[in-house]
């Protein structure tokens, strides 16, 4: 439960120059440890997106390092990187998750299949089976609601065992009833296939189920939380805006 | 909404770059071959002004009936108007067509298109622009020679040389090279040999002793010129007419302009190709900036824009893309008008050249075909856009007006394609006997199915693309899925797309097919047609009258191998008012060309002729009737028509005996002798020996029918080379709408593109995805374009099997390649939007709204 999975040092992001620039995160040091769902929660502006691009490896820090797995990604090539997302990255973004085109299964194994590898059949079925979607695998996304979008989403993540999952705002689009089952799906990958999530959100709710609080503002972290709920998470939130 | 409209046209400068390449490109080849034969047209006229410069009055055969070598009139008659009053010198003129020069190898000079002239040449008062002595000494007494500079020039001939000369009734003679002329400032008549002697040289060579072309007349100090040809009129010979040097200039510049302009209408129908295929690519990339921009129209529709004004907005941005077009089409132009002249310069055709002209009904043309295709391009997509509900500012689901049903489009596309067949087989099959010029009507027709057929693509590009696709998805795995995926996932795009590149695709395999055919029927021809081993036939594969000295058929008659021969003369002469073939044909004839079927007497005797069934069914000249020919020479003569017969070998054949031949055009020479061998000797055997008979007569080859077959091939791949080559620019400005359609399809995509990045799609797979889409579309164009073309070939086979069209041949190793070349030029020009979806920020790709 110790060992970590990704970790940032004095990372810092800048955007433009001179008078100009925006600082979006500023010496930013954390650990992400193994098997453990990471929350990373802050106002809008306050860099909590540009934290997770760059731990994810789809944008570069102006200086300090990120680590994945115990690698450096600043001295990665375009096409290294790739092959880290591919491989030893999951994502689940908002919104316009899926490939249109692609029918559910083939959604979820597009990085497996990227990589030119065949996917490990019994991982995938209890993936599958978990996030309930059984009969769903040969339909296309324009037929399925928002709910099972997000999950197959998160099918797709989880698919090929990736070091870390990254989520942003992974129930952004969802109604409560789908976010809640979306987000105990999530903390179920933690506990029963000892996933390892970090995951930006805005709401409160969803933060209450990770194991573990991030809090940013200005490009700082400025505090954490461990097993969080959503009236403390709430509470911290109004303590730092006052 | 001016402002608005310019302003979004500026913002979207590739996009607008994109468009107007395909108007550019098209505009840019009909202004320049404007230019190009503008310029030619001028520089000629310059050159009969000052040929004519001088002459007051040119004594020649009446022209009217000019339709061979010339008429010729009588030396005796021409020289007794020196007698005229008024008349102060008169020069004899004789000029002939067939006079080949040997270069130093032995072999002919010229004869792969341009003509080869002789011509009489003195030194004389009159300062003319003509032939013109530029170095040595004029031509005197039966030896000597003067040779245009180019030709001169081209094989390294110097003053004093021995250079054989070959003329079609006699063997190879030596002459002495005494001079170098040229003709005003050029250096040879476009491409022309001419080889100049004295008067009474030449008319030995030609076989015209006592005959002239004409006079050039100066008239004395004080006369008028008019006056003088009133004088001359009533003491012409009969034939002859007496004009004034200025007329004839301007008669001449006409026929050149009339030359040209057959040049032209061939070059420009190119062009307008390419353009109707500029407005499938113009339409569709109309077609997807509205739909990409339905948010922005219904945000100015929601502020108060009315759905005219959206109309317009489109229209104006077209008119605008027509405009800029047009003007850089018209620089292109230039640029392409020298190009054509460099090209036709590789291949020796020096034509005279005058500044570039650019005449205002170029520009306009230019203008009014460049604005107009894009405006009517844009016309739809116009209308599409004013259709877009200001709703669909607000919400997210309704992204584009709804599309009329597929069923709709079965129907009107099936109704345009069934009026665009019935159009193009009135052409074919009615037109024909009606007389209106049948391609008018095959064009429009095939131009009508290609929209039509455009209609409904869209209804097969899923399965088809499907099946396209599945090579792409097995070699690149998931990009070449995706992209296989892409591609069904819009078929109106896909097809719009692929019907621009099934034009020009359809009318190369229309060509490869036809040429094909053309060949198989003249293999069926030589293969079982003609009864004969070897064929003794003039070294010039571009003039059907070009003949040799009759000396060799009676050397090869008297050879050992050989075991009959069979003359045949060829001359034009005017029936129906068309310029026919006219053959002059031996008894044996028939022995060598058997016939499918025929009536009455096969030889033809004194006034008689015999022809091919099709003509006497078409024409009502059975056995027994009588038929007019109108020869330059003897004038209209009537026959009576003994023979019919019908087989392949006797399609268009006219023929009539050799005594009424060689009486009627003057002349004995022999355009093909038949040779079949003796027992025991193999073609090539006979073809060996022969071919040293012939050796003094470069001007004739002696060829087995193997031989002639490969010659013949040579020469329609030529042409078909050459077809290809102009519709490549169709093609290219397909492949054009082809990086137009990826580009914008890559822009719509961003996020999906971002997406597969993200999770994993590395930048080379990523260039494949879309390249390997682009590839998909093309492939479809080209397999709609060759199944069209096949079908459009049959058709016209089918129409043409009355002229002789026997065989209907599929290049299927052609067609297969330009199907696969295709594909792989549709990977080339999807290399800048490939290029640009890998470089795509991903976090810009993926970032919410």
């Amino acid at each position: 439960m110790t060992s970590i999975a990704a970790r940032a040092v004095d990372a810092t992001k800048t955007y433009g120059s001179g008078d100009t620039a925006v600082t979006a995160i500023d010496h930013v040091s954390v650990e992400f440890q193994k098997e453990r769902y990471t929350a990373i929660m802050g106002p809008s502006g306050s860099g909590k997106s540009t934290l997770m691009h760059c731990m994810a490896g789809l944008d570069y820090l102006t200086s300090g390092q990120v680590f994945v797995g115990g690698q450096d990604l600043g001295v990665l090539t375009d096409r290294e990187l790739t092959e880290l997302r591919r491989d030893q990255v999951g994502f689940i973004f908002q919104a316009f998750n899926l490939i249109p085109t692609l029918t559910a299964l083939e959604n979820i194994t597009l990085p497996i299949d990227l990589a030119g590898r065949d996917a490990d059949g019994v991982w995938l079925d209890s993936v599958v089976k978990s996030l309930g979607l059984g009969d769903r695998l040969d339909h296309r996304p324009a037929e399925l609601s928002g709910g099972q979008q997000q999950r197959v989403a998160a099918a797709r993540a989880l698919a090929s065992r990736p070091e870390m999952v990254f989520a942003d705002e992974p129930s952004g689009n969802l109604d409560s009833t789908a976010s809640a089952e979306l987000l105990e799906l999530l903390r179920q990958a933690v506990r029963k296939f000892g996933q390892t999530i970090v995951m930006v959100t805005h709401d409160p709710i969803a933060a209450s189920y990770s194991d573990r609080v991030v809090f940013l503002e200005d490009g700082r972290i400025v505090d954490e939380m461990t097993d969080p709920t959503p009236d403390r998470v709430l509470d911290r939130i109004k303590a730092l805006e006052g | 909404m001016l402002a608005v409209t310019l302003k979004s046209l500026w913002a979207h400068k590739l996009r607008l770059g994109l468009t107007a390449l395909a108007v550019v490109l098209g505009v840019g080849f009909i202004s320049g071959t404007f230019v190009y034969t503008d310029t030619i047209g001028k520089a000629f006229d310059g050159i009969f002004e000052d040929a004519f410069q001088g002459v007051d009055i040119v004594v020649s055969a009446d022209s009217e009936l000019q339709f061979g070598e010339g008429i010729y009139l009588p030396e005796s008659e021409i020289l007794q108007l020196r007698d005229v009053e008024g008349v102060d010198d008169l020069i004899p003129f004789l000029q002939g067509l067939g006079i080949v020069i040997l270069d130093k190898a032995g072999e002919p000079i010229g004869g792969q298109g341009p003509p080869q002239f002789a011509f009489s040449f003195m030194e004389t008062d009159l300062e003319t622009g003509g032939f013109n002595l530029r170095e040595g000494a004029y031509p005197e007494g039966p030896g000597e020679v003067v040779i245009d500079a180019q030709t001169v020039a081209d094989n390294n001939f110097v003053i004093g040389d021995s250079v054989s000369v070959v003329a079609p009734t006699g063997p190879a003679r030596p002459y002495t090279l005494v001079g170098i002329a040229g003709f005003g400032d050029l250096d040879n008549l476009g491409g022309a040999t001419s080889a100049l002697f004295d008067l009474r040289t030449v008319q030995v060579l030609l076989e015209r002793e006592g005959q002239l072309t004409g006079a050039s007349i100066q008239v004395s100090p004080g006369a008028g010129v008019d006056d003088v040809i009133t004088r001359l009129e009533p003491v012409l010979p009969d034939g002859a007419r007496a004009i004034s040097g200025q007329t004839a200039a301007e008669e001449q510049a006409v026929a050149i302009q009339e030359g040209l302009a057959f040049f032209n209408t061939f070059l420009l129908s190119f062009g307008a190709i390419a353009l109707f295929v500029g407005t499938f690519t113009i339409a569709n990339t109309f077609r997807i900036i509205v739909t990409q921009r339905t948010k922005e129209l219904a945000l100015l529709r929601a502020l108060g824009a009315s759905a005219r004004q959206v109309n317009q907005m489109v229209l104006i941005e077209a008119f605008v893309i027509g405009v800029l077009a047009s003007i850089a089409g018209i620089a292109v132009g230039f640029g392409l008008a020298l190009l054509l002249k460099i090209g036709l310069e590789a291949f020796g055709i020096a034509l005279p050249t005058a500044p570039a002209t650019l005449q205002p009904r170029t520009i306009v043309v230019a203008l009014v075909v460049g604005v107009g295709v894009t405006l009517i391009s844009a016309f739809l997509p116009a209308r599409r856009a004013s259709r877009v509900p200001p709703i669909a500012a607000l919400r997210e689901d309704l992204v584009a007006p709804p599309r009329k049903a597929l069923t709709t489009r079965a129907i009107v596309g099936s109704a345009v394609t069934a009026f665009g067949l019935a159009v193009l087989f009135f052409g074919l099959f009615v037109s024909l006997e009606v007389g209106p010029p049948a391609i008018l009507y095959v064009g429009t027709g095939a131009g009508i199915v290609f929209i039509g057929v455009s209609l409904l693509s869209p209804l097969i590009a899923r399965p088809v693309a499907r099946l396209i696709g599945w090579p792409f998805a097995r070699l690149y795995n998931l990009p070449g899925k995706l992209a296989q995926e892409n591609a069904i996932r819009a078929p109106r795009r896909t097809s719009a797309t692929a019907a621009a590149l099934m034009i020009g695709v359809t009318l190369i395999t229309l060509a490869s097919v036809m040429a094909a055919s053309i060949r198989g029927t003249i293999d069926d021809i030589i293969g079982s047609g003609i009864e004969a081993d070897v064929i003794i036939r003039a070294n010039n594969d571009f003039d059907p009258t070009a003949s040799f000295t009759p000396e060799l058929a009676v050397r090869a008659a008297e050879d050992p191998s050989v075991h009959e021969v069979s003359r045949q003369q060829t001359g034009v002469a005017l029936f129906n008012e068309t310029e026919s073939f006219v053959i002059g044909i031996e008894s044996n004839y028939p022995d060598f060309f058997p016939v499918d079927d025929s009536m009455g007497s096969l030889t033809p005797g004194p006034g008689e002729v015999v022809i091919d069934q099709a003509i006497a069914d078409s024409n009502q000249l059975p056995v027994g009737s009588e038929l007019q020919l109108l020869f330059e020479a003897t004038g209209s003569q009537s026959f009576t028509v003994v023979g019919t017969a019908s087989g392949d070998t006797w399609t268009d054949v006219i023929a009539i005996s050799q005594a009424e031949w060689i009486n009627n055009y003057g002349i004995e020479s022999d355009t093909q002798v038949f040779v079949r061998a003796s027992p025991g000797f193999s073609p090539e055997e006979v073809e060996t020996r022969l071919t040293v008979l012939a050796e003094d007569v470069p001007t004739a080859q002696v060829q087995t029918f193997e031989e002639l077959s490969s010659d013949v091939e040579r020469q329609i791949n030529q042409l078909l080379n050459l077809i290809t080559g102009l519709l490549a620019l169709a093609v290219i400005i397909a492949l054009i709408g082809v990086t137009n359609t990826m580009t914008l399809s890559v822009f719509e995509r961003t996020r999906e593109i971002g997406l597969l990045r993200a999770v994993g799609l590395s930048r080379r797979q990523t260039r494949r995805m879309i390249r390997s889409e682009a590839s998909i579309i093309a492939v479809f164009g080209a397999v709609l374009g060759v199944v069209i073309g096949l079908f459009f070939a049959w058709a016209i086979l089918q129409a043409l099997s009355d002229e002789g069209f026997s065989a209907f041949v599929v290049p299927v190793g052609t067609l297969a390649l330009w199907i696969v070349v295709t594909g792989l030029l549709g990977i080339v020009f999807a290399i800048f939007p490939a290029w640009r979806a890998s470089r795509l920020d991903i976090l810009e790709a993926i970032a919410y709204e």
